[in-house]
This record gives C-alpha cells, sequence and structure tokens, in this order.
C-alpha cells in the first residue's frame, strides 16, 4: 500500500467511527456553560436586531459556541483554552475568516504543533474541498513552519479527489514558487497530461513550469513544446486545450516557423475534416501572419464552413469574421 | 429538449425564503449572509416581488453592520471600516451608525461593503449613512504592494473578485481615494492567461468568474483600452459556450457562466454574437419546480446559481426582466422596469381557472365512482 492509500484508508477509518458516534447517539459535546475552565468568562450574544432578514436558525451548539468565541475575540486572550475553542469554532462554521487569523495567532505564540495542523486543515478539506480559508490557512501554516515535505503528497490526495480543483493548482503554483521546487515539476506534469490530456489545468500549469522555472526566452519555448503539443494534438484534434496553448506562440514565430507551423496544421486539416480545430488555427494565421489573396480565400471558405457546420454555436460570430475578412481582401 | 416556461412565481418564493431565512443545515453560510440576503433582495427586485421585501427594515439592518470609526480616535483600526457579513463579532445593535468602540478583530469584508452597498441601492436609499470617507480610507488599505486587493485587512488572501468588489465600492461612493488604479491596472492583466482569459491569480487558469472581475474592474477604472488586444478575450469568452457556458476549457457548462462570462460579453460590446437559444435551453434544464435554478439539470439549487440564472435570461432581454447593468450585477436602475403585472394578473387568473376545472373534473370521477 502506498502512502496516499495509507493516509486514505485511516481516514476513512476515522469517518466510520463518528458515524457511529451518531448512530449510538452518545453526545460528545459538552456545553462550554458547564465546563470549568470556562466558568470566569461572560458569553456575548449575537445583536441581530428587531427584525432581521434571513435569519439564521442556529443549532444550541453552534450559538454557544459562538457566544464564547465572541467573548474570546473581544479580549484577545491567547491562551490553550481560545486555542481549543477556535478548534471547535472552525468546525462548526469554517469560513470565518477572521477566526483563522485568530488561531494562528494562538498558534504562533504558543508554538503550537503546525505540523498537526495541518493534518487537521486536510480532514476539513475532505469535506470541504473548495473552502477558499482553508487552503489559505494552509499556506500560512507552512509559510511559518518552512516545511513543504508534506505538500506533495498533500496535493496528489487532493487530486486523486478532484484532478481540476481551482485551489489545488493556486496551492502548487504558490508552492512551488515560494520553495523553488521546479525541478520534478515538468516530469510531474507531463506524468499527468499522459493520464488526462483533456485536463485544462494541467496544460496551465505546464504553461507556468515551462514558462516560469528558467529564464528562457519564448521563442526556444516554443521549439521545445512543438513535438510535445502536436503529440497530444495527433492523439485527440477536438481537444481545444493544446490547440490554445500552442496558437499562444504564433505571434513570436518567424517566417521558417510559421511555414512549419501552417503544413503540420494543414496535414491535420486532411486527415480530420470534420475538426473545427486546425480550421481554426489556419484562419487565424490566413488572416493575421500569411496573409495573401489566395490565403484570405481559403480563410473565408473555412469560415463558411466554421459557422455552417463544425462551430455552429459560433455562427454569428463567423458570419461577423466573413464580412472582416472580405473588407480585408478588398484592402490588399 | 422542449422549451420550458418560466416559473416567475416559484423563484419569487424561493428567494422569498433566503429572504426571511438561512435554514440549519447552512448556518455556517452565516460567513456570507450579506451576499445571500444580496442574493434575495436583488432576485425578488429582478423578479419584480418588491413587495415581498420589508425595505425599512432591511435597510435598518445593513446599516447596523456597519463599522464606523472609533468614537475616541477615529484613526484607530481605521482598516477595519466597512461592512461585515453579519453580526457575528457581537457589537450592539447601531443601525443609527453612530461611532462606538472598534476592535481588533471586527473587521469588514470588502464583498460584505460591496453587496451591502449594493443592497442599499436596490432599495432605493441614499447612502447617506455611511461613512464614505472612512469606508473608501479602509478599502484602499486593502490594496496590496503588487496592486492585487485583500479581502480583510490584516489577512491577504488576494484574488481578482475583490478587486471587483472594491472597484464597485469606489464607483457607488464616487471617491477612489489612494487607491492607485495604475497598479490595479497592470496587476490585471498580469493575470490574464496565454489563451486569452484570466485567472484568479497571476499564472492561474483562465476562468469565468476571474474574467468578469478583471473585465468589469477594468471598465469600472475607465481602462478597458489597456486590454492589448480586446479580440483575443471576446475569442476566448466566446468559445466557453458549449450549450450554456462553461467557466474553464473542456469543463461542464454552468449556469452562473451564462452571467459571468455573458456579461464579460456584454461589456466587450459583443453579447449579440453569443447562441442565444442554446444559452435559453441550458438555463432552463437547471430550474428547478420548486424555484430557484440549479449549477447543472438534476442538481439542487442554491441562492448564487439561482440569482445568476435570472442575470442570465435577463442578458437575453426575454422574460419580461428588467435589463441589468452588467457592471454591477443587478438591475440598471437608471432604466424603467418593464410590466409584469399584468402578466402576472394573467397568470393568476389562468391558474385560478385550471384549479377551478381540475375540481370539477375531480368531483365528477368520485360521483362516477359512487354510481
Amino acid at each position: 500500500m502506498t502512502e496516499n492509500q495509507k493516509i486514505l484508508q485511516k481516514r476513512e477509518e476515522e469517518l466510520d467511527s463518528d458515524e457511529e458516534q451518531n448512530l449510538l447517539q452518545k453526545p460528545k459535546w459538552v456545553p462550554i456553560s458547564k465546563r470549568k475552565e470556562w466558568e470566569d468568562v461572560e458569553p456575548i450574544t449575537q445583536k441581530d436586531g428587531p427584525k432581521p432578514p434571513c435569519v439564521v436558525n442556529y443549532s444550541d451548539r453552534y450559538k454557544e459556541t459562538m457566544n464564547y468565541f465572541r467573548a474570546v475575540l473581544r479580549s484577545e486572550e491567547i491562551s490553550e483554552r481560545t486555542l481549543k475553542l477556535s478548534k471547535e469554532l472552525l468546525m462548526l462554521s469554517p469560513s470565518y475568516s477572521v477566526a483563522y487569523e485568530f488561531r494562528r495567532n494562538c498558534l504562533f505564540a504558543l508554538n503550537g504543533n503546525l505540523k498537526n495542523e495541518l493534518f487537521l486543515i486536510e480532514k476539513l478539506l475532505d469535506r470541504l474541498p473548495k473552502n477558499y480559508q482553508l487552503w489559505h490557512h494552509r499556506m500560512k501554516c507552512v509559510e511559518k513552519l518552512n516545511d513543504y515535505s508534506n505538500e506533495m503528497d498533500f496535493l496528489a490526495r487532493m487530486m486523486l479527489g478532484d484532478a481540476k480543483n481551482y485551489h489545488v493548482w493556486v496551492y502548487r503554483i504558490w508552492l512551488v514558487k515560494h520553495f523553488q521546487l521546479w525541478d520534478n515539476e515538468l516530469e510531474f506534469i507531463e506524468g499527468e497530461l499522459e493520464k488526462d490530456h483533456l485536463n485544462n489545468s494541467f496544460w496551465n500549469y505546464r504553461y507556468y513550469v515551462v514558462t516560469k522555472s528558467k529564464t528562457i526566452p519564448l521563442e526556444t519555448i516554443y521549439e521545445q513544446e512543438f513535438e510535445f503539443v502536436f503529440g497530444h494534438i495527433t492523439k485527440s484534434v477536438n481537444n481545444e486545450s493544446p490547440w490554445v496553448y500552442i496558437m499562444n506562440f504564433i505571434k513570436i514565430l518567424n517566417k521558417e516557423q510559421l511555414k512549419v507551423l501552417h503544413d503540420k496544421v494543414d496535414e491535420l486539416r486532411k486527415r480530420h475534416r470534420h475538426s473545427m480545430w486546425p480550421l481554426f488555427c489556419l484562419f487565424t494565421l490566413y488572416t493575421k501572419y500569411l496573409i495573401t489573396e489566395e490565403n484570405l480565400d481559403n480563410a473565408l471558405t473555412f469560415a463558411k464552413y466554421l459557422g455552417e457546420r463544425y462551430d455552429q454555436t459560433r455562427k454569428k460570430y463567423w458570419e461577423k469574421q466573413i464580412k472582416i475578412v472580405e473588407k480585408q481582401k478588398q484592402n490588399l | 429538449m422542449s422549451k420550458k416556461e418560466f416559473n416567475r412565481r416559484a423563484h419569487i418564493e424561493y428567494f422569498n425564503l433566503y429572504l426571511n431565512m438561512l435554514p440549519q443545515p447552512i448556518q455556517s453560510m452565516e460567513s456570507n449572509r450579506m451576499t445571500i440576503l444580496y442574493f434575495a433582495i436583488s432576485g425578488l427586485d429582478m423578479l419584480g416581488a418588491t413587495d415581498r421585501i420589508k425595505s425599512k427594515e432591511v435597510i435598518e439592518w445593513v446599516y447596523a453592520q456597519q463599522i464606523v470609526p472609533d468614537s475616541k480616535d477615529e484613526n484607530k483600526l481605521s482598516e477595519n471600516c466597512g461592512f461585515r457579513c453579519g453580526p457575528l463579532f457581537g457589537c450592539d445593535y447601531n443601525p443609527e451608525c453612530s461611532r462606538t468602540s472598534t476592535y481588533t478583530y471586527d473587521r469588514a469584508h470588502v464583498a460584505m461593503t460591496y453587496t451591502a452597498l449594493s443592497i442599499l441601492k436596490i432599495l432605493g436609499d441614499d447612502l447617506e449613512r455611511i461613512d464614505s470617507e472612512a469606508v473608501v480610507n479602509a478599502t484602499a488599505k486593502l490594496q496590496q504592494e503588487d496592486g492585487s486587493v485583500a479581502a480583510i485587512s490584516g489577512i491577504s488572501e488576494t484574488d481578482l473578485r475583490y478587486m471587483y468588489c472594491s472597484c464597485v465600492i469606489y464607483t457607488f461612493l464616487d471617491n477612489w481615494g489612494t487607491f492607485d488604479i495604475e497598479k490595479a491596472t497592470k496587476y490585471i492583466l498580469s493575470c490574464q492567461s496565454y489563451d486569452g482569459g484570466f485567472g484568479l491569480v497571476p499564472n492561474g487558469e483562465s476562468h469565468g468568474g476571474s474574467s468578469y472581475c478583471a473585465i468589469a474592474s477594468l471598465a469600472l477604472m475607465n481602462k478597458l483600452d489597456s486590454l492589448p488586444d480586446k479580440d483575443f478575450v471576446i475569442d476566448w469568452l466566446l468559445r466557453k459556450q458549449t450549450i450554456g457556458f462553461q467557466g474553464r476549457v473542456n469543463k461542464p457548462p454552468d449556469t452562473c457562466y451564462s452571467f459571468w462570462v455573458g456579461a464579460s460579453l456584454e461589456i466587450l460590446g459583443s453579447y449579440e454574437l453569443i447562441d442565444y437559444d442554446q444559452n435559453e435551453q441550458y438555463i432552463f434544464c437547471c430550474q428547478d419546480k420548486l424555484g430557484g435554478f440549479s449549477k447543472w439539470s438534476r442538481s439542487k439549487p442554491d441562492p448564487l446559481h439561482s440569482y445568476f440564472g435570472i442575470c442570465g435570461l435577463s442578458l437575453m432581454d426575454k422574460f419580461n426582466l428588467p435589463k441589468i447593468n452588467p457592471l454591477y450585477g443587478f438591475r440598471d436602475l437608471t432604466l424603467e422596469r418593464p410590466k409584469i403585472q399584468e402578466e402576472t394578473k394573467e397568470n393568476e387568473n389562468e391558474e385560478k381557472e385550471n384549479e377551478k376545472k381540475e375540481k370539477e373534473e375531480k368531483e365528477k370521477e368520485e360521483k362516477e365512482k359512487e354510481n
């Protein structure tokens, strides 16, 4: 069993025991008002006014935890008890931004175990994988810990849940830049693209790695990327991701490179007559970079095919493009 | 797919539910209470059902969430000023917005300030109780060195959503304070991806929501012309339509992008190039028969997708919905509201007649059974 699988199994076992608790209806929660260590604190209730809109129907547990937490935020007390309470609060109200800052203040001041904190964050992320505050909290903890050793495995686990989770990629982009972890990233993303070449997040991340890991001119990057990208396009000509990826480079290509690109795409057009992408790419080349009368005629034909058959959703767009190119022809 | 009817009454009931309460299973959504209230209020406003809103009471409550400068020292914690999501912090109910004490952890959130101001404007309030200077100064302090904008003072979670919120705030209060427009513009442009759309942060994948925030912010700052190639952006936006609109390449469509991407196209003057029929079909397959819209068909509706589903339909200028202001995301308050009263009455009469017929038929059936 891999490390990741072990961790996932442990998580499932924990979830089962929570379920059991619920089934046996064993109330684990002791009201804070009944806890000795909170005797000296006066809870603060919420003042919602006489006729509030969007009234929240709180559970007793939620209400009481918030009442005590309000007192803590007011007093700004940093202690073991307030650290514990912040955890209870965040389990109930995991989007309460300020509570995370308060918790970090406690953790950092009391030298709390940040590695355990990362484990707690991941537990919460399992249920709430798109919670902005949790991801930000993790980033701040890892920054303070100055230790990224768990993070790649953590991200791998999150990707098992949803490889397109936007937060996963924002976090990785930050992590790799902050700790300069570029070395394995190209290999990593190539592997992911082998598994799923339709995942646009993968393509975007590849672009990031390839352009930001070293300072290489875009022209050199293009030469390196050409084979890789067309390898994928050839396997799946209707996949938008590699097409927009490679088309981004067109504006920096010289005449020689434009010709090579043109020939490659035209070959694909002949092999896949019903695909919109070779036509769209050639349309761009003919109307912006390889402008001749013959090419503009071809562009008009392609625009017609696209609007009427291969890209019908954008019919009106192609009708507009036809008018623009006709004018372009006139002005040649 | 058959064309469905726009179920105005059901949507009114849906938003009315949230106007009145946030059910217990989503009690933790109270961190977003102001934005949920905004969806309910603006949703009802779009549906012409403002008679359901007790405007005066809502306005009072909204004002009570304003954090005003400290009564003893207006510079103390001045970065906290603006609006809270709700009375979470536990301060005294203060709709008069009189100066009181400020506290370290009692902080405004830029998205709550934006939605609070929007609610007040929709309900016709004159914004007189807003401490404009304090709000603008505090919001300006959220801008970071790189030009980006944070959500709350002290916590530097920054992304394009907060850029947008802050630009609307300055627009509503007609005061840009010390906000650095040049830096903000530079930051927004740095979020543009290689394919023309905008990511949530620099190097982020191009996304419909962040693209809207980028484009609307530039428009509000009067900086749309700083886009090096508008057509490039328009192309990206138009390609997001599959049937409805997707938020990212190779992802399924989702109701809310009919607004985010649609409004972006509207701002860039190219909305009329979309396929209206497909867009309408998609939004309708997400219409819930009990009211509201979901992100995908056959999933549960929620306030956000319900609201943006309606905004998405409004952009198409159909179903007797008022025209939306694409920069603000709510009804264009400068235009006259379309008349829907007769339509409602007509529908009501029709429904009453149908009910009568059904009743008569049932009675007939029962009589026949007895016989």
